[in-house]
Formats: C-alpha cells, sequence, structure tokens
C-alpha cells in the first residue's frame, strides 16, 4: 500500500513538520484533557461534599416491618440498610439505583399511607432526603436537568475553546500540506487518485496522532494536577473545609470516559483537519499544484490601508498576510478568541473584587481590625498618643481616627447642632477622596476649620456666615462637683446638678459622679468649604442628610487631629467630664497581613492604652482567599487560552518566514536592508494584532450590548450593574500588546536563524 | 578604463578535509559598457563570483572595485544601499516578489531606496520590455518568458553601475532566450551597460564583447568576441 509507505517516509524526511504537528496535537490534546478534567473535578468534590453531609439519598424514618420488607423487595436501589433507631423504631438508609422522574412519588408508591412527598416538598419528620446527593447522582428529572443546564453552560465555553483548539490541529495541517503541494501534484500527475492524495494524509494524520494524542493527555493530566495543587496551596480548602475534611474531599477526580470523550473528539478533529487540507489539495489542478500558479486571475489591491500608513513596507506587508487568506482568517479568529475570552475572564475577576470591596465597604468593614484606644478626662490628648504608639509599632496603618465634638450654635448663623470631626493624617485626604480643599498641614496651621455644605443645601450656610469667615458655637459640658461643693449648694444650685452612676467592671464597686451644666461660647474660623457627600455616605444613611430627614440643622465642620491639641475644649481642667473622656474607636489595617499574631501580642501587651474591639481578620482572610482563588482559576484558564493563540500564531508566523526565505533573501539582495526587513516583519505582526484587536473590541461590546438587552428583558439590570462598556477596551489593548509582542518574538526568531546563513545560501533554497 | 576592477578573489566553503575552493585567486576588470560573458562547467564557481561581484556574498579574501569604491569596506546597511543603487541582479529563477504585480516588480528597488519612479520612466520601461498590457499581473499569472523581462526592467529600473545575469535564459525555451538576450544586449548598446552574463550557451557567450572561462575557480581563459570591448585580466 503505497499510501502509508508515503506517509511514513513524509513522517520521517519532514522532521521538523511533524514534531510540529505532533506538538499541537498534544498542545490540543493536553488543553482538552485539563477542561475535561476540571469539569470531573468539579462534579466529584461537589459530590463529595453531599454525600459527606449525609452518605445517602435518603433516611426514612418509624419503618414498619411490613414498609421494611416493602423497601427491601424493591430493586431499584444499589444501598439499603436497616438501622434500629434508639427509641427502638426501623429506620432505612438507601441509595436510589434506578432512575425515577420524581423519587418522592416513587417512593409514596412504595410505602402507599406514608406521606413521605407531598408533591412539593419533603415530610422531614419521616425522611432526611438528600436532595444534593439525588442530583448529582443523575437518578431524577430535577437532577438530569441542572446536569443538562450545567453542561450546556460549561459546553459554551468548551465550545469557544474547542473550536480554538481545532484551529492548532488544523494549522499544523495547513502549514505542513502547503509546503507539499508541489509534491502532491506531482503525485498526481503520475496517476494518483484525489482519494489517494486524501489517504496519504489521513494517514499520516492517524500516524502522528497516536504519539500526539497519548502524549496531550499525559501531558493534560500532569498539567491538571500543577494547577489543581496551585490552587490548593492558595489556601482555599482552610476557608471552607477543616484539615481533615479538605484531605477526604479535594481530590482531582479523573473521569476515564471523558478523557476517551477528549482522546476520541482529538482523533475526529485530526481527521477532519487531514481530511479539509487534503481535499483542498486535490481540487488543484497537478499543474497549479507543481508550478504554485494559481488558475483563478487574482484582482490585485493596489492601495491598502498599511500601504497608504506605512509606505512599501505596508504594502508588501498587507499583501504578504493576505497570500494565503485562510492563515490569516485562522490566526485573527484565533488571536481574536483568546484575546475576547481573556478580557472577559479579567472583567469578571475585576468585578468579583469590586463586588466584594463594595460588599465590604457598604458595611463599613474596610479595616483588618477596629482597637480602642483608652481615654480618660485627665488625658484629652488619649487618642493622639494611641495613635503614636499604634504608628511607632510598625504593625499598624490608621485607618480611620476621627475625634468629634458636638455644639450648639449660640446665634442664628447656624441653627441647631453642629459636629465637629478632627481627622488624623493618615485620613484626612481619604474622606475627602483626595478633594481636600487645602492640605493638612495648611489646615493645621491655620488652626481653622473646613465647613462641610450639604449637597443639598446649595450654599446657604455658607451665605448665612455673611463673609465673616466665623462662627460662634457653644460647647455644653459638665463639670464635675465635687462632695464638699455638693453639699454647700442651696437645692435651687442643686436641680442643675446630675447624677451619673456607674459600675467598675473589674471591681464590681459602684460609684456615682455629680455634674453641672455648664456652656462655654466658642469661636470658630471657617477657612474652606467643602461638599459632605463623602461624609453623609460615610458616617450613616445619606437619606438621613437630605432635605426632608432630621438632621437639616445638624452642620460638620472638619479639622485636623493635630490642631485639636490647641482647642479649648481639648484643654479643660480634668474636672470637666467631657464627650472626649470616653474611650476612642479607631479601625487599622494591618502592615503585613501575616503579622497577625504579633500585632495581637502587641496590644496584649499594651493593654493600658489598647485594646481589640472587633477583629476581622478572619473575615478579611477568607475574602482574599476567595479572590485569590478565583484569580488563580482565571489565570490558570487565562495561560491556557493565551496558549492557543501562541502555538498558533507561532505556527504560522514561523512557518511563514520560513517559506518566504528565498524571497526574503531575494529582496536583500536587490537592496533591501536589514531595518527596512525588519520594518516589514513588524508591520506584518502589527497587521495581525491590530486586527484582532478591532475584532475582539466589536466581539465585545457587541456581547455586552447582548447581555444588558438580556438583563434588560429578564428585568435584573438594576441588580446586575456590571454591563460597562469601557471595562473590556483595556484589558484587550494590553492582550493584543501581548499578541503583537508573541507575534514580533515568532516572526524574528526564524528570521534571526536565517540571518545565520549568506543570502546566497538563503536564495538557493528554492532553486 | 576599468570601471569594475576584481583583485585576488577567493572564496572557500567549509574547512580541514571538507574545504572547498570555490574561488582561487580570481583577478579580472572590465570597462565600462563592456557586455562580458562567463562561462564554465557546473561547480568552477561562476555563480559565486556572481555573488561576490553583486556585494550579496563577501569574500574569503580579495577585493572588488567598483567605480574605484571598494564594495566590501562597506557595513551591512550601505552594502544593501549599494546593491539597490549599483547593481542589477538577474536569476535563473527570477526571484520575483509573488505578491507584487509586474509594475511593482520593476520599480521595487527604486521604491526601497525611498524614491518614487517616475511614471514616464516605468512607462517607457515596461514598453522597452513589451509588458504595457501585463503591467498588472501578478508573476504567477506570467509565462516565464515574461517573468524573465520583469527581472530584467526590475535590474535596468534603476540604471546600475553594473548588471548581473545568473543564466538569465537558463529557464527559457529558445525563442524567449533569444528574446531575453536581444533585449540585453539592446539595453547594454543604448544605455551603455556594463554586464557580465553566465550561460552555458555558447551563442550567447558569442553575442557578448568578451567571454571569461572559469574552472576550478580560477579563470582559464578571456577572449574578445569581436563585437568589441578590451580583455583585461
Amino acid at each position: 500500500m503505497f499510501e502509508r509507505l508515503l506517509a511514513s517516509r513524509y513522517i520521517r524526511t519532514q522532521k521538523r513538520h511533524s514534531i510540529l504537528t505532533i506538538c499541537s496535537i498534544a498542545i490540543a490534546m493536553a488543553l482538552m484533557t485539563i477542561l475535561f478534567t476540571a469539569l470531573s473535578t468539579y462534579r466529584g468534590i461537589e459530590r463529595g461534599i453531599a454525600y459527606d453531609a449525609a452518605p445517602y439519598h435518603a433516611k426514612i424514618y418509624d419503618l414498619t416491618p411490613e414498609e421494611w420488607e416493602a423497601l427491601s423487595s424493591c430493586g431499584d436501589f444499589s444501598e439499603l440498610h436497616r438501622f434500629t433507631e434508639p427509641d427502638g423504631s426501623i429506620a432505612a438508609e438507601l441509595m436510589f439505583g434506578k432512575y425515577h422522574e420524581n423519587q418522592g412519588e416513587f417512593l409514596n408508591s412504595l410505602l402507599p399511607g406514608k406521606e413521605i412527598y407531598d408533591g412539593l416538598s419533603y415530610n422531614d419528620e419521616i425522611i432526611d432526603y438528600n436532595a444534593d446527593l439525588v442530583r448529582l447522582d443523575l437518578v431524577d428529572l430535577n437532577g438530569r436537568a441542572r446536569a443538562v443546564q450545567t453542561i450546556a453552560l460549561f459546553y459554551v465555553y468548551v465550545i469557544f475553546l474547542v473550536l480554538a483548539l481545532r484551529m492548532i490541529i488544523d494549522t499544523a495541517f495547513e502549514v505542513s500540506s502547503k509546503e507539499r503541494e508541489r509534491q502532491f501534484g506531482v503525485l498526481q500527475s503520475v496517476g494518483a487518485t484525489p482519494r489517494q492524495i486524501v489517504r496519504i494524509i489521513s494517514l499520516e494524520g492517524l500516524t502522528l496522532s497516536a504519539v500526539g494524542i497519548p502524549a496531550g493527555l499525559l501531558l493534560g493530566l500532569l498539567l491538571s494536577f500543577a494547577a489543581f495543587k496551585a490552587i490548593l496551596s492558595s489556601g482555599i480548602a482552610e476557608v471552607f473545609f477543616s484539615p481533615d475534611k479538605a484531605a477526604k474531599l479535594l481530590h482531582l477526580h479523573i473521569s476515564p470516559l471523558l478523557l476517551i470523550l477528549a482522546a476520541v473528539t482529538g482523533l475526529v478533529w485530526v481527521l477532519l483537519s487531514a481530511y479539509g487540507t487534503g481535499m483542498r489539495v486535490v481540487r488543484m489542478s497537478p499543474i497549479e499544484a507543481i508550478t504554485g500558479k494559481n488558475a483563478r486571475v487574482r484582482r490585485v489591491r493596489r492601495h491598502t490601508l498599511f500601504g497608504l500608513l506605512f509606505g512599501w513596507k505596508g504594502k508588501l506587508a498587507s499583501r504578504n498576510n493576505r497570500r494565503q487568506p485562510k492563515r490569516f482568517i485562522i490566526t485573527v479568529v484565533s488571536l481574536t478568541l483568546s484575546v475576547t475570552l481573556f478580557s472577559s475572564f479579567s472583567v469578571v475577576l475585576d468585578e468579583v473584587q469590586t463586588t466584594y470591596d463594595d460588599a465590604i465597604r457598604s458595611n463599613g468593614l474596610d479595616y483588618d481590625m477596629e482597637l480602642i484606644v483608652h481615654g480618660s478626662p485627665e488625658d484629652p490628648h488619649a487618642l493622639q498618643n494611641g495613635l503614636t504608639l499604634l504608628r511607632d509599632s510598625g504593625y499598624f496603618e490608621i485607618h480611620e481616627a476621627v475625634d468629634s465634638v458636638f455644639l450648639s450654635s449660640a446665634d442664628e448663623s447656624i441653627t441647631g447642632h453642629c459636629l465637629i470631626l478632627y481627622e488624623a493624617p493618615e485620613c484626612y485626604d481619604r474622606a475627602f477622596e483626595g478633594g481636600a480643599p487645602m492640605s493638612y498641614d495648611e489646615l493645621t496651621q491655620s488652626g481653622g476649620y473646613i465647613l462641610m455644605q450639604p449637597a443639598y443645601d446649595n450654599g446657604t450656610y455658607a451665605d448665612s456666615l455673611g463673609g465673616s469667615g466665623s462662627v460662634a458655637l457653644t460647647y455644653r459640658y459638665g463639670r464635675v462637683v465635687s462632695d464638699e461643693e455638693y453639699d454647700a449648694m442651696t437645692d435651687a444650685q442643686r436641680e442643675n446638678v446630675l447624677e451619673k452612676t456607674g459600675t467598675d467592671d473589674e471591681t464590681g464597686e459602684v460609684s456615682t459622679v455629680r455634674y453641672v451644666k455648664e456652656s462655654k461660647d466658642i469661636e470658630l474660623s471657617i477657612v474652606a468649604e467643602a461638599e459632605e457627600r463623602r461624609y453623609a455616605e460615610e458616617w450613616g444613611n445619606a437619606d438621613w442628610y437630605t432635605e426632608e430627614g432630621t438632621s437639616s440643622d445638624l452642620v460638620y465642620l472638619v479639622s485636623t487631629l493635630d490642631a485639636y491639641n490647641d482647642t479649648e475644649y481639648a484643654n479643660f481642667p480634668s474636672d470637666v467630664s467631657t464627650y472626649l473622656s470616653g474611650d476612642h474607636y479607631i479601625s487599622v489595617n494591618l502592615r503585613d497581613f501575616d503579622a497577625h499574631h504579633k500585632a495581637l501580642s502587641f496590644i496584649d501587651a499594651h493593654s493600658d492604652i489598647v485594646s481589640v474591639d472587633m477583629d476581622l481578620y478572619d473575615m478579611q482572610l477568607q475574602v482574599r482567599t476567595v479572590i485569590a482563588a478565583v484569580r488563580i482559576g482565571c489565570t490558570f484558564l487565562s495561560v491556557l487560552i493565551a496558549l492557543i493563540a501562541i502555538v498558533n500564531l507561532v505556527n504560522i508566523l514561523s512557518t511563514g518566514i520560513l517559506n518566504r526565505k528565498s524571497e526574503l533573501a531575494a529582496m536583500q539582495c536587490l537592496g533591501m536592508t536589514r531595518g527596512q526587513l525588519c520594518g516589514m516583519t513588524v508591520i506584518e505582526c502589527l497587521q495581525y494584532a491590530l486586527t484582532a484587536c478591532i475584532v475582539s473590541l466589536l466581539l465585545s461590546e457587541a456581547i455586552l450590548m447582548l447581555t444588558s438587552m438580556m438583563l434588560r428583558y429578564m428585568e435584573l439590570s438594576e441588580q446586575m450593574s456590571f454591563v460597562q462598556y469601557a471595562a473590556p477596551v483595556p484589558k484587550i489593548l494590553i492582550s493584543s500588546a501581548a499578541a503583537f509582542l508573541a507575534a514580533l518574538a515568532a516572526s524574528f526568531l526564524p528570521l534571526w536563524q536565517m540571518q545565520k546563513e549568506s543570502l546566497t545560501e538563503q536564495i538557493r533554497s528554492v532553486e | 578604463m576599468s570601471f569594475l576592477r576584481i583583485e585576488h578573489l577567493c572564496k572557500t566553503y567549509g574547512k580541514g578535509e571538507n574545504e572547498v575552493k570555490a574561488l582561487d585567486d580570481v583577478s579580472f576588470t572590465v570597462p565600462k559598457g563592456q557586455m562580458t560573458a562567463v562561462i564554465g562547467a557546473s561547480g568552477s564557481g561562476k555563480s559565486t563570483m556572481l555573488h561576490i561581484l553583486g556585494g550579496v556574498d563577501r569574500p574569503t579574501s580579495g577585493k572588488v572595485f567598483l567605480d574605484d569604491q571598494d564594495v566590501f569596506a562597506q557595513d551591512n546597511k550601505n552594502l544593501a544601499i549599494f546593491r539597490r543603487r549599483q547593481v542589477g541582479l538577474i536569476y535563473q529563477f527570477y526571484n520575483l516578489i509573488p505578491v507584487l504585480d509586474a509594475e511593482e516588480n520593476i520599480t521595487l528597488p527604486y521604491v526601497m531606496d525611498g524614491r518614487k519612479p517616475d511614471p514616464a520612466k516605468v512607462e517607457e520601461m515596461l514598453g522597452l520590455l513589451d509588458l504595457t498590457a501585463r503591467r498588472h499581473h501578478l508573476p504567477s499569472q506570467l509565462s516565464g518568458g515574461q517573468q524573465q523581462r520583469v527581472s530584467i526592467g526590475r535590474a535596468l529600473f534603476t540604471s546600475p553601475g553594473v548588471i548581473l545575469a545568473d543564466e538569465p535564459t537558463g529557464n527559457l525555451d529558445s525563442r524567449n532566450s533569444a528574446e531575453i538576450i536581444q533585449l540585453l544586449r539592446k539595453s547594454n548598446r543604448e544605455l551603455a551597460q556594463t554586464m557580465i552574463i553566465i550561460t552555458h550557451d555558447e551563442n550567447i557567450a558569442l553575442q557578448c564583447d568578451r567571454i571569461l572561462t572559469l574552472s576550478d575557480g580560477r579563470i582559464i581563459g578571456d577572449e574578445l568576441t569581436g563585437h568589441g570591448g578590451e580583455a583585461n585580466v
């Protein structure tokens, strides 16, 4: 059989192409194996968790001996175990061995009068139904329907990848056959039939598959194992499982059935690619194949966009890329798919991160720990000292530290109350979202205040100041009345005295402190104005601050914690009980997230000054771990996608350059400099990357538009706000730039190899 | 007066036992406007010599002067520019750029030089080559003779100092061969082009002014044919 002889000779003599084709098949197979292993592992772990929760499909309680008999005589269970409960009743744990559209109705029919299932739900007093396990074992209609949904969703993605993988194999055959068209032409001219030519190429495909497919499966399994280890090492297991459970449940699940499916799919593609390539070759007449001349007269496009942009080099590059339109299209489609999927993953990843961040921020928990700096009337600078201690420890970054004072308006310039916030330096710019009207130091030096205009206010408060730049306020406080002073008071005076009784947490001793209400007028200078929108969001419900809200008489002033030291109320004598005497709550982030224990030890060692109010470390760790796992997963898939594109790109561009070896040498003989040659090559690569970039942008925007329309149709557009048309643009630009660099590498490596030969040797490579 | 001067040219391939001397101390001069044929058996070093004269390959030793300019004293970039401006190469297998049509192939070295071809000159060249009707055809749509005419046009278009033709008729039938030689002879006479033609065909050699014979990398014969010119070995 001469076809087999020729196929094996071609494989042996064309070593470079054979290795390239085997590598292409192996890479495509490896990627497919990884995908299928990911699917089987996901389903395996999901089933393991469901089985671990309850190792049966159903457990039925309070069975009569007759009912047990009915169960045990039924052959539809793969497992059935009888138990005697502590109260002496019979219970049965069972696993369904056969499919029933509705297992509840099946059990009802088996145990009439038991009323296990009412058509909607199971009676949990007599049955513990493991719906998850039933669903995952596909033994009821619901399970199968859900499985079809999952697989359908999975396959939407798989089909994208699988098409890209098909291109790898297709490209390898296309490249190999293109260079051998002349040989096939000669064979046809000496009497080989088209069927024989197709058979030669198909036999080659089969032979190369015999090496490529097993190698790809093995490589895919190894890579799957490595990726699974990498995901586990991110700490995801510890977040959701105890070490015992993690060891028991988290394993790589390899499904022989899916591996066979991958192998068969790979083989079918190889044969389809071989057949397609063979049919293309035999459609040419022998003389066309031998001479390389096409009988069809093609119209030459004299003007191209790249020609206009880059002159004759651009024109040559355009025509070079178009000389084999199929190659160009395959490469652009492959790049487009990769760039689009890569940018989609990046957008999803960003969206996950943003959703987490928003959720945390909206709950006011965007920090690692909340600490209490202990204050006292004797130490009005307790917060300052506490902050200094924490800063100097090196463990903490101050996230939010604000001291606040309530004052009342003494005149009619501002009605009602005024809240003054004293910001720590670290928090100042963040509080203004970077839009502070003056720097922290300037505000400290001025000793003044920033008037925070409510968003709805339209400058009313500023106007009410009348341009004086100052506001008169009253500071109300309680002065401690000693026992001697109290005794000396008249009854009328005693009516103004308040008594406050407190219990010492440690000693349990009850003590009473007497206060007399006093006030002091204070003149504050307003040095700047700013919008309070950020404060409204930061300090409470924004609605509360609306015109209709109750706080229309509440005004914010902002100053610096450093300026606070010079204020009247900070320097009141120790017998004045003020709002400042209590504990100060500050939120901090850990400088080194892993130094949590050291930070706690530090706080323990300074418990007289600072203590922990709320430790969010574990929650933040969980969030970080989940995001890390999603990131690893997305990165892993992105790398797979990028690999597909790069293999295609390297195949097509490097062989394209090598095929043109003599032609490129001829151009250099005619006087083309190396710089001009490199310039032309760069433009060719640019054309691939730019086309893929533009198509990806259009495709991504079209997908987003469809998603948006779908969400609107499903009336979910308000809840799902992530359709942002600008989001994929930077990702696409970055991945297109990466594709451009990969294209440059794929082109310049063979060029560099060729330059090692003299022009004479290069030009003779065809002659 | 010599226009092309070759001094002690040597070219060696391989090393040790595998060493092959393709050119062995070749020296000669060619006056401006002379049409010289180089003949010799296969492997005698004809093509190697032609590639070195054209600046495509570098000699192991020896020098080549064109119009008193030391060709190999230039760096690679200037050598490429030298080839583009001073040398017109014609190959047996044409080596046309498949994605460019006839007109674009002819003007390619000129365009590479950053110059805009004069349309009148293009028309004249296409007319001279009898390719006006085929100007927008790709090489794959042209016959062998037409492709070689495009190749000649490309070599002539920049009005180079020297035309180097490596068996320009080796791939053509007798009628096309005669046409090509006639064309080369015409441009040699009308444009005073210096030409060196490698050929196996004695008839073609006899139409040249001078015949150099190479054997084992050495010049073993140098004779004038009576068409004019002078021998300068």
